[in-house]
């Protein structure tokens, strides 16, 4: 489903990613982990187009979407994409955040597009949160109300870089939920996260990535058990430990 | 690291001089573009000129002949301004400490950042911040122009055989007025300073006084340059309505020489006004984004502000 | 404070009285410069502002350049030329009747560009404020850059800047009192007309005329923070304050 190949970036005198390649299946949940810095989320940007990369090639099914004839903006409408900050619009209500997507972009008129976003909106539970602003809700909140947003334009890919790394301990997990809950469902996921627990269990694939470039990939349990590199080792030891 | 090594043997002035050169010339290696950018800007300007002067509207021969007239007047401009803006700085200090703590006594409840003393002069305090408030809000609220008339003709029914007393009224509209302004700048940095800290140096049993000087005013120092910056400029700019009354600074060099070439005068003045501000606000932009004062956020020139940049509002 | 000046003007009632009409007239006139003259320097500084950040090299110079222009001397020079020019230059070529009118439109024309060279910095630092999470969070939804702009960065960029453009629009207040020196009658020119009178009759009640003067010129600043204050709350977002840092 996305295909990255030897995909380089380049900001100033610091290159990451370099050269990585990347493969994710339909329906497969692939977790990216490894030490700040890595360039996890910078590969990340690269798939939605928020980052050009300075060489190489990302495929969206057949589609080469780093071809410069293809608008940012057809790419962005197939992936959605959940930040760290969560980065709703604070001037709008949770309501018509998640509405902005289908307003503007995809052109739905507006009655279809409040009842599909109210959808998502229970989806993610937060049925009796649609008219408040972003500042009156928990950071938990915030965050499920702009997973539902991403949700929202029917993407075929859910792109999320670390997640839960700005909530509050107990905020945690009812996002993580609506996470477990996506993959269930079959979205295709590509996750840059620190929640090991997350990845052991529910990714299909896991991916380690430092100094911009992935070291090794494969299962949760050959990963996180029985790693060939001994940094890998050391990184998963210190996470876990 | 812009240059640290120590100077072993050299003497202090010359090396802090070194310093200071290192330091200006690093500015313009790396912003050489807007240097260009200025240079370029004023030859295209000499240009414009010189071709509306050879179409007739410009005379040249005119403008060439009185720029020597146009030192005495600048300076003039830029003495009353900057004694002004000084003697108003020193009583805004004190004003807008008043205007900071005496609120308590106005607005209950409302928390400051400044230890006052403790004790009932309740009665005192509160006239006195009236009175202050009374006087900030007047001053910010009426042209420089009407209250340069006003002194103008304060100073003739006092003493209108004072020395020089057009120049004395002019100054002392620019002195009452920076007061004022600069009050309110110095208030919000008051206000701005933490209660935490204050707290802080209560807790380690520093005197009142001694809390203000060394906590609330340097942190608030640095909160209040940039503002006190843009109101000298302010009220340089502002020093040109004093040639309405009689005041022989820049800007009455304009209606003199206008009187018969009035494009000339104008067209001079103009520049040397931007050729005095547009240097200094670029200098005042470079240093502030190279020491990079923190709090200060965004470069927001608030044209002398009613409410002054509270560093919290942007970025 | 506003009881401090409640006490001026009640020197000699009798000629308060009297001078009191022309007095509203001129007030009047100001208040119609500065309805002109706020709205000319919005836009022009909503344009300029905008350009300042733009990602072409070129635009962000010319802004520059004129924030840098209108900045850089002091708004009678910038009134009292435009008005020369409007007056010998235009007279001078193209034979317009009616002077006055074109020289006092340029003059307000000048003080609203003046403004505007203000108003565009504080545009553009409301523009900055924004924050770049919200822009990707935008980008990543498929927005086009001009979407952006009108749906996230401006709604945002205005509530911020706000406070600021009230300050901007006293300030344009009180600079409507130097359009008096292109014989426009607003409150000022009134002012000075008054106290020529004045100081045939008596010196001391120059004082009454200036001020009452004042005491206009500070109704109308106070009157036009609190309207801005009151918009202020108009564009509030429930739980900001708080969030805010």
């Amino acid at each position: 489903m996305v295909r990255v190949q030897g995909v380089h970036k380049a900001f100033g005198d610091l290159e990451v990613p370099r050269g990585v390649d990347l493969e994710i299946s339909e329906a497969e949940v692939l977790c990216l982990i490894g030490p700040s810095g890595g360039g996890k989320s910078t590969l990340l940007r690269c798939v939605n187009l928020l980052v050009r990369p300075d060489r190489g090639e990302v495929y969206l099914g057949d589609v080469r979407i780093t071809d410069p004839a293809i608008r940012p903006e057809w790419v962005r409408q197939q992936i959605g994409m959940v930040f760290q900050s969560f980065n709703l619009i604070t001037h709008l209500t949770a309501l018509k955040n998640v509405m902005l997507g289908l307003r503007k972009v995809k052109k739905v008129p507006p009655s279809e597009a409040r009842a599909r976003a109210v959808h998502e909106l229970e989806r993610v539970g937060l049925r009796d949160k649609l008219n408040a602003y972003p500042a009156q809700l928990s950071g938990g909140q915030q965050q499920r109300v702009a997973i539902a947003r991403a949700l929202a334009m029917d993407p075929k890919v859910m792109l999320f870089d670390e997640p839960t790394s700005a909530l509050d301990p107990e905020y945690i997990r009812e996002v993580l939920d609506v996470m477990t809950a996506l993959a269930k469902e079959g979205m295709t996921m590509l996750v840059v996260t620190h929640e090991m627990g997350f990845a052991k269990n529910v990714a299909d694939a896991v991916a380690f990535m430092d100094e911009g470039q992935i070291l090794e990939i494969g299962t949760p349990e050959e990963m996180f058990d029985r790693p060939k590199h001994e940094r890998i080792r050391g990184f998963v030891g210190k996470i876990l430990g | 690291m812009s240059g640290r090594v120590p100077i072993p043997g050299s003497r202090r002035i010359t090396r802090d001089l070194r310093r200071a050169l290192r330091f200006v010339l690093a500015g313009l290696r790396e912003h050489w573009r807007s240097v260009v950018g200025f240079a370029g800007l004023m030859m295209f300007l000499t240009a414009l000129l010189f071709f509306l002067g050879s179409i007739g509207i410009v005379r040249l021969d005119v403008m060439e002949r009185q720029w020597g007239s146009f030192g005495d007047p600048a300076f003039l401009s830029l003495l009353l301004s900057t004694s002004a803006y000084g003697c108003g700085f020193l009583v805004a200090i004190p004003l807008g400490w008043l205007r900071a703590t005496g609120s308590r006594y106005f607005h209950r409840g409302r928390r400051i950042g400044v230890a006052v003393p403790a004790g009932g002069r309740k009665g005192l305090a509160a006239f006195a911040y009236g009175g202050v408030t009374g006087f900030v809000e007047v001053l910010r609220g009426t042209p420089i122009f009407v209250q340069a008339f006003i002194w103008f003709y304060l100073m003739i029914a006092v003493a209108p055989r004072l020395w020089q007393v057009f120049t004395i009224a002019g100054f002392l509209t620019l002195f009452v007025n920076t007061s004022a302004y600069q009050s309110e700048v110095f208030r919000a940095g008051i206000q701005s300073v933490g209660q935490g800290q204050v707290d802080a140096a209560r807790a380690l049993g520093m005197k009142p006084r001694q809390i203000f000087l060394s906590v609330t005013l340097a942190q608030s120092l640095r909160l209040v340059v940039l503002p006190l910056t843009n109101e000298w400029i302010a009220l340089f700019k502002a020093s040109s309505v004093l040639g309405y009354i009689a005041v022989p600074e820049l800007y009455s060099r304009a209606l003199d020489i206008g009187a018969r070439f009035p494009i000339e005068g104008f067209v001079m003045v103009g520049l040397v006004y931007l050729a005095i501000i547009v240097p200094i606000s670029r200098v005042i932009t470079y240093v502030e984004r190279k020491r990079r004062i923190p709090g200060l956020g965004t470069p927001i020139d608030i044209r002398r502000t009613r409410r002054t940049a509270r560093p919290s509002t942007a970025g | 404070m506003l009881v401090v000046l409640g006490l001026l003007g009640w020197y000699n009632l009798a000629y308060a009285e009297q001078i009191a009409p022309s007095l509203l007239k001129g007030l009047a006139v100001t208040v119609g410069l500065v309805l002109i003259v706020i709205p000319i320097g919005f836009a022009a500084g909503l344009l300029v502002g905008w350009s300042r950040t733009s990602r072409r090299w070129i635009a962000r110079a010319v802004a520059s350049t004129y924030v840098e222009f209108f900045r850089g001397m002091p708004p009678i020079v910038l009134i009292f030329f435009s008005w020369l020019i409007a007056t010998r230059v235009l007279q001078f070529y193209f034979r317009v009747d009616d002077p006055f009118a074109i020289a006092f439109t340029f003059g307000v024309l000048a003080l609203g560009f003046h403004s505007a060279g203000y108003q565009a910095e504080i545009v553009r630092a409301g523009i900055l404020s924004v924050p770049t999470g919200q822009l990707e969070a935008a980008d990543a939804l498929g927005l086009t850059p001009r979407q952006r702009m009108f749906h996230v960065i401006l709604p945002q960029a205005f509530r911020i800047s706000l406070p600021a453009l009230s300050n901007e629009f006293a300030s344009v207040i009180k600079d409507t009192s130097l359009i008096s020196q292109i014989s426009a009658f607003e409150l000022t020119l009134v002012g000075i007309t008054l106290v020529n009178n004045a100081t045939r009759i008596d010196l001391n009640l120059v004082f009454i005329v200036w001020a009452q003067v004042a005491l206009l010129y500070l109704l109308l600043t106070v009157v036009a923070t609190r309207i801005l204050r009151g918009v202020e709350n108009l564009f509030k977002v429930p739980g900001l304050e708080a969030a805010q840092p």
